[in-house]
């Protein structure tokens, strides 16, 4: 028989007798394993998911454009497109129109409805990847029937419908009817948002989202005009058309390539995609912590049978290949049981995340789950390489001992020479993580950081031999003062833990790293949550909130009608209130999205607050209400590297601004931050002063809630209320906490696994422990030691080994908490919390973790009894 | 040359519902034309909106002072996509990119010593500046995008551009404006009212440049100008037409066309239509009817591009005067290729060398030829719009 058959077999027949008398704790390493694959494979496709609904998503809308006009503030004047027509190296210049808008009586479905000049359009896009696919006679009866829509395959199917069918769509105006022409094929344009899409002239969709017939002027606007240019130029060619083309706009737009905007969506979810990374690899060396656990034990155990086999001739590589066997079998054992939990886990992780983008950042405009087959087989890799990196150590331990030593069994014990190196490794490795989480602010990126993590939580496991013995020394000397009282298994366990090697350090670093990721991940809900709600409570003031229907969705890009203005004035004077109208901008600069928000500053500062961060609120609000600076937020400002002084610069609806910024505000609104500007002066600047927003306050109200709800049900029953969305200010608060609530779903479930690896570490450790020191504890009994002196020498090993790890993983904790907070959140969305621990909490949890210490020591205990003395001291 | 646009516009309208119910119900919605077209210019040179359809169309052979030879074609279109009356919006209000013309225009260039042909054709709405025409003083202004011709009282200037093509033409009339068939009216039909409205500038002296690529190039020549706007559709059973401009040495130009009948009708000898019109050199033209003209098409050439067989060697006759004429090719490949689904037609148009003889004396020119329907029917008539 060849030579790998021949190992193979062997390795068969060594690996799973042994197993068979293990199955439980072995079961267990596999569960961990698929656990781990399945998070690392579910969490990777999200992140590729979502990235490439990003990416995708917005090809498809933007088909074959190159560039992009687009208006600072939102919308651009539709008859430039004629303008940039004119010139020859424009292949075409096509307007759009698109809003996010709700089905009539089918509140839960949204359609992207886009108005185009379809000629152009159908120019833009055909021979590119996303051509708008339908026939020149359909595209023409768009033209001809003024209410007439192609509907996405996906809507129709969802709302029932077909071509000839009629569908109402709820605009700002209120409820239109569209005929369905036809309906758009399942590719191209009608891919996007999964075939909620539908796609009219613009004449139709101008007319349909007008308030008046200003806004049909002229040309009337769009939201952005998407230009291809003359298909085979150079970048050359292209720089010098964009220079031509440039001037000839008008101030208030700009031009830019047309995939800056999903370049800059990109960058913001760069931070949060990096986050999703590091737990995807951390659940994989959960598995990998799981598999060293369970090679070192059963190297262990049967350093009998391997002194047997190296006394009979055999190679080193061969226990080296046995136990290196192990590691890789679990992990392919790992795998496959990984794969029904995928099923599982990963639409759901995919779903997750999607929402958190959708809620926190940006829309996505397709939420499609794709398998890539490169995906399966890069889980598949990692897993195998960490499995087999995970037994390399007990592998090589148990390959390098000689017949002899493996007879001896000799026990995990370090020297004070290795112990003083392990201890400097250490410290160097908690000052190198200094500088790393200093770099991210420069670098732009969180890798640093979360090296500079792994660098602590190193650092902090190393320094276990010296806090271990430490900690029995001084347990020594305390229990010493009452022999009685503790009996003599404190002062053996104290002796022992002096002497502990490397093993036990990993065991004691994994539950530091647990407990420190659980201290610090508490920590920062806590104080995210405490800042948060204060927030929501000052920042987010407001009993009613009105808008146009599916305002955000639409960058606010519509008005709420005068008639409704006039509505909610005369009602909320009637009953007492206040308006607080704002108008809501969507730009972007330097690479990063974000919104510029006016309302009145001296208004707000009585029925709200900011949360300044920086700056002096006592000259900040009246300077702003006076439109002396802006009030930023603190995501726009940390994105930007801009502080107090420092000067806001932007066109906005031709409007140039060079304002200071005045001060910088805790502000958890995401998408890229805020730039707050007075109201009225933003007005007299030229700017226009449509509502696309208003909180309404009942400051004299004796119930402001119910005021709210009133006022709410009055509104959604009153023709003004048509295409508008009115939501209480109690039920967006609460809406906004829910959002950010969810957001921490996975991190709890990693603080779980944590907890959880970290007990099975420590159990695994101390059965080791036992193994190693079989002959030391039974010769203990052989000489009159009680069974319990024993398990009592066990407990205190466990209980040391605990308290030591929850001493330094709270240390570790607290200081992993403020680099969370102040910068790998700060990096991540650009925002930090007020520091808030809450103790009660880490109060609860430490005796807990030292309880389950101690249960990770009742097998261990069983373990060291289970032999009768004499057989367990035959010399093998 | 008017064929051509007429049933371009027939294309444009003729796979919507909406517009083959208005061919079948809502013709008479549309003006028809029955009779002479009364022209007043330059009023005339302007739009007739309420017509189905209209072009401005510009051809020409043209030379470079040391005798490079181009062909050229720019032709701006406009079509009306329903009735007069029949367009509703959202209540009061109404877009300004709401309108009931759409207006394509064809640009090409042949040339002819590299043996290339280069073309473009586009799209638009007649809204919001994009395209339309106009009247500044005496002059006409037709426009789509940057391409345009501003027809004056002495001179037509053209001008048309692309990335890769130019055309930049001063053409000043030669002869007198050629009022074609009967005061305008030009039958198309052995029904009175399928004709259109029809006057040509038959001899253009051109001078300008044309830009191919990176390289513009000096021209002068000669161009042909008709321009044309009917509303009825075409008699039932065409399939395509072939039509012929032809300048000849001695100042006579000729116009002449044929309307091509489906295969059993060819051989049942039913259907078709001809006509032309002979202009002297004065400028007094001649309508030709369908009997007075002879059409015998010759050699073939096969596009590789769209597989259509065009016949593109001629031998036209007309008795009457006389005249025989062989029409050739000055370039095989002028194909002007449509995607499919694009609404647009596949044809050939391209520059042709003329040889004859009237009345026993040789006669030589060139000229412009329009073939279309070879690259599969074209569809014509109320029953192909459904």
């Amino acid at each position: 028989m060849p030579q790998p058959f021949r190992f193979l077999n062997f390795f068969l027949r060594f690996n799973l007798r042994h197993a068979r008398g293990q199955w439980a704790r072995t079961l267990a390493v596999l569960l961990g394993v698929a656990v781990g694959a399945a998070v690392f494979s579910g969490v990777r496709l999200a992140i590729d998911a979502s990235s490439r609904n990003l990416t995708q998503g917005m090809d498809l809308i933007a088909g074959n454009a190159d560039f992009v006009v687009t208006g600072q503030g939102g919308l651009v004047p539709a008859r430039i497109t004629a303008e940039l027509l004119t010139d020859p190296a424009v292949h075409a210049a096509v307007p759009v129109l698109e809003r996010i808008l709700a089905v009539a009586h089918q509140p839960e479905v949204t359609i992207r409805l886009r108005g185009t000049d379809l000629i152009l359009e159908d120019r833009l896009r055909r021979g590119g990847h996303a051509p708008l696919d339908i026939s020149f006679a359909v595209l023409t009866d768009l033209l001809i029937q003024p209410r007439s829509l192609l509907l996405g395959q996906g809507a129709a199917e969802r709302l029932g419908l077909s071509a000839g069918d009629t569908v109402t769509l709820i605009g700002p105006s209120g409820p239109q009817a569209f005929e369905i022409a036809d309906l758009l094929p399942p590719r191209g344009l009608g891919r996007v948002e999964d075939g909620f899409i539908a796609v009219a002239d613009i004449a139709a969709v101008q007319e349909f989202l007008a308030g008046d017939s200003r806004d049909l002027a002229d040309g009337g606007v769009a939201d952005r005009i998407d230009l291809r240019l003359s298909p085979g130029m150079n970048d050359l060619d292209r720089e010098a058309v964009l220079a031509r083309l440039s001037p000839k706009l008008p101030a208030q737009t700009s031009l830019a390539p047309a995939d800056q905007r999903r370049e800059s969506g990109m960058m913001l979810l760069s931070a949060y995609h990096e986050s999703l990374t590091l737990i995807s690899f951390v659940s994989l060396f959960v598995g990998m912590f799981l598999i060293y656990s369970l090679v070192s034990l059963n190297a262990a155990a049967r350093r009998g049978e391997v002194a047997v086999l190296r006394a009979l001739g055999g190679p080193r590589w061969l226990p080296l290949g046995l136990f290196l066997g192990e590691g890789a079998l679990l992990a392919v054992l790992g795998l496959l049981a990984a794969l029904p939990l995928a099923l599982v886990f990963t639409p759901r992780a995919a779903n997750l995340i999607n929402r958190t983008i959708d809620d926190l950042f940006l829309r996505l405009p397709s939420q499609t789950l794709h398998l890539a087959p490169w995906e399966i087989g890069l889980t598949i890799g990692v897993t195998l390489i960490v499995a087999v990196l995970a037994a390399l150590h007990p592998a090589w331990e148990a390959a390098r001992a000689s017949p002899r030593e493996a007879l001896a069994m000799l026990a995990d014990t370090s020297s004070h020479g290795q112990n003083r190196r392990i201890t400097f490794s250490g410290i160097c490795c908690l000052l190198g993580a200094i500088p790393l989480f200093l770099l991210p602010a420069a670098l732009n990126s969180l890798w640093p950081a979360y090296c500079g993590v792994f660098l602590l939580f190193v650092g902090s496991a190393l320094q276990t031999p010296w806090v271990l013995a430490a900690a029995a020394r001084a347990m020594e000397r305390t229990t010493g003062l009452r022999p009685a009282l503790f009996g003599p298994g404190v002062k053996l366990a104290c002796r022992s833990l002096r002497r502990a090697g490397p093993r036990t350090s990993i065991a004691v670093g994994a539950l530091i790293t647990a407990l420190a990721l659980y201290v610090a991940l508490s920590v920062m809900i806590h104080s995210f949550r405490t800042t948060f709600l204060v927030w929501v409570e000052n920042t987010v003031s407001g009993d009613v909130f009105v808008t146009p229907a599916n305002a955000e969705a639409n960058e606010y890009r519509d008005a709420i009608s005068q008639s409704a203005q006039d509505w909610i004035l005369a009602q909320t004077a009637a009953q007492g209130g206040q308006v607080l109208p704002y108008r809501r901008a969507y730009l972007e600069g330097d690479g990063y999205p974000y919104q510029f928000e006016t309302m009145d500053m001296s208004a707000f500062s009585t029925l709200g607050s900011f949360l300044f961060k920086h700056g002096d609120p006592g000259s900040a609000l009246p300077a702003a209400a006076q439109g002396q600076g802006v009030i930023v937020s603190e995501t726009w400002a940390v994105r930007r590297s801009v502080g107090i002084g420092d000067r806001f610069q932007a066109v906005i609806e031709g409007i140039r601004l060079d304002t200071p910024v005045v001060g910088i505000v805790r502000d958890y609104r995401t998408r890229g931050g805020v730039i707050y500007h007075d109201w009225d002066a933003f007005i007299a600047l030229g700017g226009n002063p449509r509502w696309e927003g208003v909180r309404i306050y009942f400051p004299e109200a004796d119930n402001p809630q119910a005021a709210a709800a009133r006022f709410r049900a009055a509104l959604a029953a009153h023709p003004a209320g048509q295409g508008l969305d009115v939501t209480t200010g109690v039920d967006l608060r609460n809406l906004v906490t829910d959002i950010f609530t969810q957001t921490f779903g996975i991190t709890a479930l990693l603080m779980g696994v944590a907890l959880l690896v970290a007990g099975v570490g420590v159990a695994t450790t101390l059965a080791v422990r036992v193994l190693e020191r079989r002959k030391e504890l039974n010769t203990l009994r052989a000489l009159g030691g009680s069974r319990g002196q024993i398990r009592a020498l066990i407990f205190w090993e466990a209980g040391i080994i605990g308290l030591v790890g929850a001493v330094l993983g709270l240390a570790c904790g607290l200081i992993l908490s403020v680099v969370f907070i102040e910068v790998i959140n700060k990096q991540g969305f650009g925002w930090t919390f007020v520091f808030s621990v809450n103790w009660r909490e880490l109060g609860l949890a430490l005796p807990g973790l030292l309880a389950a210490a101690l249960a990770a020591a009742v097998p261990a205990t069983v373990l060291a009894l289970r032999d009768p003395p004499a057989e367990a001291l035959k010399e093998r | 040359m008017p064929w051509m646009v007429f049933l371009l516009g027939l294309l444009l309208l003729g796979g919507t519902t909406f517009s083959a119910q208005a061919g079948k119900e809502g013709q008479s919605r549309f003006p028809t034309i029955t009779g002479p077209c009364d022209f007043v210019f330059p009023d005339a040179h302007g739009a007739h909106p309420d017509h189905r359809i209209e072009w401005w169309y510009y051809t020409g052979n043209l030379r470079t002072p040391q005798g490079r030879p181009f062909g050229f074609q720019l032709t701006f279109f406009r079509s009306r996509m329903h009735a007069p009356g029949t367009v509703t919006t959202h209540g009061e209000q109404r877009s300004t990119w709401r309108t009931a013309q759409l207006h394509p225009a064809h640009f090409a260039i042949s040339d002819l010593e590299s043996e290339t042909f280069h073309y473009e054709k586009r799209t638009v709405r007649a809204a919001v500046n994009l395209a339309g025409v106009s009247r500044q003083g005496d002059d006409v202004l037709v426009h789509q995008g940057g391409w345009s011709t501003v027809i004056g009282p002495d001179q037509h200037a053209i001008q048309a551009a692309t990335v890769d093509l130019g055309l930049d033409l001063r053409l000043i009339p030669k002869k007198p404006v050629a009022i074609q068939g009967n005061g305008g009216y030009s039958r198309k039909g052995s029904r009175p009212e399928s004709a259109s409205c029809y006057y040509s500038f038959t001899r253009l002296a051109a001078d300008g440049t044309v830009r191919v690529g990176d390289q513009t190039f000096p021209v002068t020549g000669e161009a042909w100008m008709d321009h044309e706007y009917a509303s009825n559709l075409l008699e039932e059973g065409l399939v395509g037409w072939d039509w012929f401009s032809v300048q000849l040495d001695d100042g006579w130009d000729l116009m002449a066309f044929r309307l091509r009948p489906d295969e059993q009708r060819a051989r049942l000898g039913q259907g078709g239509w001809a006509g032309g019109g002979l202009i002297d050199p004065q400028g007094r033209v001649t309508p030709l009817e369908p009997e007075d003209l002879r059409f015998t098409p010759g050699r073939t050439w096969t596009s590789p591009r769209s597989k259509a067989t065009y016949p593109l060697w001629w031998e036209i006759a007309v008795p009457k005067v006389e005249l025989s004429l062989t029409i050739s090719p000055r370039m095989l490949a002028q194909e002007l290729v449509s995607e499919p689904g694009s609404g647009g037609v596949t044809y050939w148009e391209g520059a042709v060398e003329v040889r004859g003889a009237r009345s026993g004396e040789a006669v030589s020119g060139h000229g412009y030829a329009e073939l279309t329907g070879y690259a599969g029917p074209v569809p014509l008539g109320p029953g192909s719009a459904e």
